[in-house]
């Protein structure tokens, strides 16, 4: 795989981070939601690709590291927060329970936005990245053309 | 001696472009928990093949590892890993350069200066 395309793969990563970061941060006041219950927040998980056939060969041990087995990263899932909802006092809201408390998803904002910094430095970086393989590319098209 | 110049600046094209598709990958690894960076040598094998001839040269292959880090949990250093990239880009384009200088010679040789 070439360097702009391993880069590729991580723009999309992070970018399907980013809108799991802003599907949690704009859900941050769902307390329905259609399965009923208040909006549970997601947490994309991601990693290095992996070959299904290198991982059953069990070559993940071995010191020596193939070039033309470096295929960038991938989502592995998308995880639901196991975390229990903020109980509000809200007597006056319909979706209140017998003792007036609504239930609202427990979002952390300050975690969400610590990682939607650090979601957007990474995808700045591989952006970096596929500019610089992008220069050499193009350095290598000059070979040979003034002579 | 010009032939094995060229064979050394191709085989240098060839490593660094591997070492750039490697820093690629760590940056792209860089929200990854415990990641282990990887990392491609091959100056010194490179080196010592000069030394023996175009045969050797050939068969230089750029030998990547896993870093083993000491404390896990520790953090890509993405600004490390985005100064190789550079420095890769550099080179090879200074290797770029090198060799068209080479062919630019060759040419002037073959066809003289008209």
């Amino acid at each position: 795989m070439h360097a702009m395309e391993i880069s590729l793969t991580a723009l999309d990563v992070e970018w399907r981070r980013l809108e799991v970061i802003a599907d949690n941060l704009a859900n941050a006041g769902t307390v329905r939601t259609a399965t009923g219950g208040p909006f549970r927040a997601h947490h994309l998980v991601s990693g290095p690709k992996v070959d299904f056939k290198d991982y059953l060969e069990g070559d993940n041990k071995s010191l020596s590291i193939d070039i033309h087995k470096l295929s960038g990263v991938s989502v592995y899932s998308i995880e639901e927060v196991e975390s229990p909802p903020r109980k509000v006092h809200e007597p006056g809201n319909p979706l209140a329970d017998s003792d007036g408390f609504v239930e609202y998803p427990a979002i952390d904002h300050a975690q969400q936005m610590t990682l939607m910094v650090r979601t957007s430095r990474a995808y700045e970086a591989n952006i970096v990245a596929m500019n610089t393989a992008r220069q050499m590319y193009s350095k290598a098209l000059d070979l040979g053309r003034r002579s | 001696m010009e032939g094995s110049t060229a064979l050394l600046a191709l085989k240098a094209l060839d490593c660094l472009s591997a070492r750039a598709e490697v820093t690629a990958e760590n940056i792209a690894n860089a929200s990854t928990r415990d990641y282990r960076p990887l990392r491609l040598d091959f100056e010194n094998t490179l080196k010592a093949a000069a030394r023996q001839g175009n045969d050797q040269i050939n068969a230089v292959v750029p030998e990547i590892t896993r870093l083993a880090t000491s404390n896990p949990g520790a953090e890509l250093r993405l600004d490390l890993e985005l100064a190789t990239a550079s420095t890769t880009a550099m080179r090879y384009a200074a290797l770029i350069d090198v060799l068209s200088r080479q062919m630019q010679l060759a040419s002037l040789a073959a066809g003289g200066n008209n």
